[in-house]
């Protein structure tokens, strides 16, 4: 029978994994680079919630706050920066800024040392420290990210391909667009709440990084980003256990080292 | 349907604070073909995406099938095949032939967009149509640009529209294709379908064209081709414009400048 609380990390990083179909679809989009700049608006999201929580004990987890966020962020970047790459780049790092900024100030200012621990494990997070409710969040944010994902898998795809013709043939490009954005931003704070900011590159990138050298596939790389991700966070609590490491660091190693195996597969078949 | 298809009057667009498109008037009667030539910056692809009510103009009134692409847009934009310019095609989405045609008709339809048989059956024809239907399964990136052109057309074509705006279809295929797909254009006329076809250059097009608009920002000659195609009439517009004869034909070559 496993501990409860490897049980919890376990179902917390299938979770997490859930999250990487979105980001295949950002891949395509040519706008993955940008989730990890997402990811980093969960510090000030973390910072924002747990202030909330401590003015109102009743909000039990800032998670949900981490998401709002995450998403106006990425309703943000995507709505202001949609006039060119530089000022994409321009908005990216502005929201970086900003949310950096909110994150050093409540944090600072209007935190009492016992909460300061709370947003710090937004930084690098413990899977194995989840709760029962920790896990709740997770399975709700994930599978509403997943239904949306699966709901609207033509309308990005065709978006991802030619949004000229897309809107030409009758799509509302720009609402799917912010919908993209918005359901991927649900993603990143998933798998920043998972691994923590510092860390979330890996398990953001790297998967879909892995899948795209498998397959040309959508479908498939859809498919083997899931099942990379899933081995990544099995590999890292296992690792976590054996080592007695935080389970973010070991994933992000897991993550890096399926990633630099596939990438030599394809170099030595090449 | 019989009658004005679009109704195009005192129009005006500006883009980023430029005027494109000035004061043009026009009127295309269905069926029929027209081609619409202009130096590079004349307004071309502005003028069909104004048309598909994707671009406002700030003065003018536009009717395209009888209904207001600026409020019934997604309606106009669901009964008319378009297909761009080919370099805004993302490479890296790796969706096959089959995908790309079906995107044509599954974008018409209502949220959940399901496959039918029927959906495959019309995809499969609009790419037998230009000999294409042995690439269903081929990955649409590693196809060659002229035929990857085919395939975009064919995705325009699936639905079977009243209404055809083609981007510089012409671009990129050999002579064989050209042949085919002016054929094609010929039987989609006969078949009582109107299509307005943007191109840089009249050949081969104007062979089986009823009208040329000839666009420089301004609506500078809109006819049948016997009245436009005079050197006295084309000269200020394409400064290097000369008439070669080949294989028997009169070929005008517009020659290009920048407007």
């Amino acid at each position: 029978m496993l501990d409860p609380f490897v049980l919890r990390a376990i179902l917390g990083i299938l979770f997490a994994s859930l999250s990487t179909p979105i980001l295949v679809i950002m891949l395509l989009r040519g706008s993955l680079y940008i989730t990890p700049e997402i990811s980093h608006a969960a510090l000030g999201g973390a910072a924002l919630g747990v202030l909330i929580q401590t003015c109102f004990p009743a909000l039990s987890d800032p998670f949900p706050t981490v998401i709002l966020f995450c998403v106006a962020t990425a309703i943000f970047v995507s709505y202001t920066g949609r006039g060119s790459q530089q000022s994409l780049g321009t908005m990216i790092s502005v929201s970086l800024a900003i949310s950096v900024t909110l994150y050093a100030v409540i944090r600072s200012c209007c935190l009492p040392a016992d909460k300061r621990v709370l947003v710090d494990g937004y930084l690098i997070s413990d899977l194995l420290l989840l709760s029962d409710a920790g896990v709740l969040n997770l399975a709700i944010a994930s599978i509403t990210a997943t239904v949306i994902t699966l709901i609207f898998y033509r309308e990005f795809i065709y978006i991802c391909f030619d949004m000229d013709a897309a809107e030409a043939f009758g799509l509302r490009v720009r609402m799917y667009d912010l919908l993209l954005f918005s359901t991927s931003a649900v993603a990143v704070a998933v798998i920043t709440r998972a691994v923590g900011v510092l860390l979330s590159v890996t398990l953001l990138i790297l998967p879909v990084a892995a899948s795209s050298i498998i397959t040309r596939n959508v479908g498939m790389m859809i498919i083997s980003s899931l099942i990379i991700a899933m081995l990544s966070g099995i590999m890292g609590i296992a690792l976590s256990l054996q080592f007695n490491m935080p389970t973010g660091g070991t994933i992000a190693i897991s993550s890096t080292i399926l990633f630099s195996l596939t990438y030599l597969t394809k170099l030595k078949k090449q | 349907m019989s009658g004005n298809i679009i109704y195009v009057k005192d129009v005006s667009v500006k883009l980023k604070d430029q005027i494109v498109l000035d004061s043009i008037g026009f009127e295309v009667e269905s069926p029929s073909l027209i081609v619409v030539v202009g130096p590079n910056g004349a307004g071309k692809t502005t003028l069909l995406k104004t048309l598909l009510g994707i671009i406002k103009p700030f003065r003018g009134d536009v009717r395209v099938l009888g209904l207001n692409p600026f409020k019934d847009g997604v309606k106009v934009r669901r009964l008319v095949g378009y297909v761009p310019q080919k370099d805004r095609v993302s490479h890296e989405t790796p969706l096959k032939v089959g995908d790309v045609v079906l995107m044509g008709i599954l974008l018409r339809k209502k949220l959940l967009r399901f496959i039918s048989e029927e959906d495959i059956e019309a995809a499969m024809k609009a790419l037998a149509y230009l000999d294409m239907e042995d690439k269903w399964d081929s990955l649409f990136s590693e196809l060659s640009g002229g035929q990857q052109r085919k395939v975009l057309i064919a995705r325009a074509l699936a639905s079977d529209p009243m209404l055809l705006l083609l981007d510089e279809v012409f671009a990129g295929l050999d002579l064989e294709s050209q042949r085919k797909l002016l054929s094609l254009l010929e039987m989609l006329k006969n078949k009582k379908r109107t299509i307005i076809v943007v191109e840089h250059e009249l050949d081969p097009i104007i062979n089986i064209a009823d009208k040329i608009l000839v666009l420089n920002r301004s609506i500078c000659l809109y006819g049948e081709p016997h009245d436009v195609l005079s050197e006295d009439k084309l000269k200020p517009i394409y400064p290097c414009l000369r008439t070669i004869e080949k294989e028997g034909r009169r070929i005008v070559i517009l020659g290009d400048m920048h407007a």
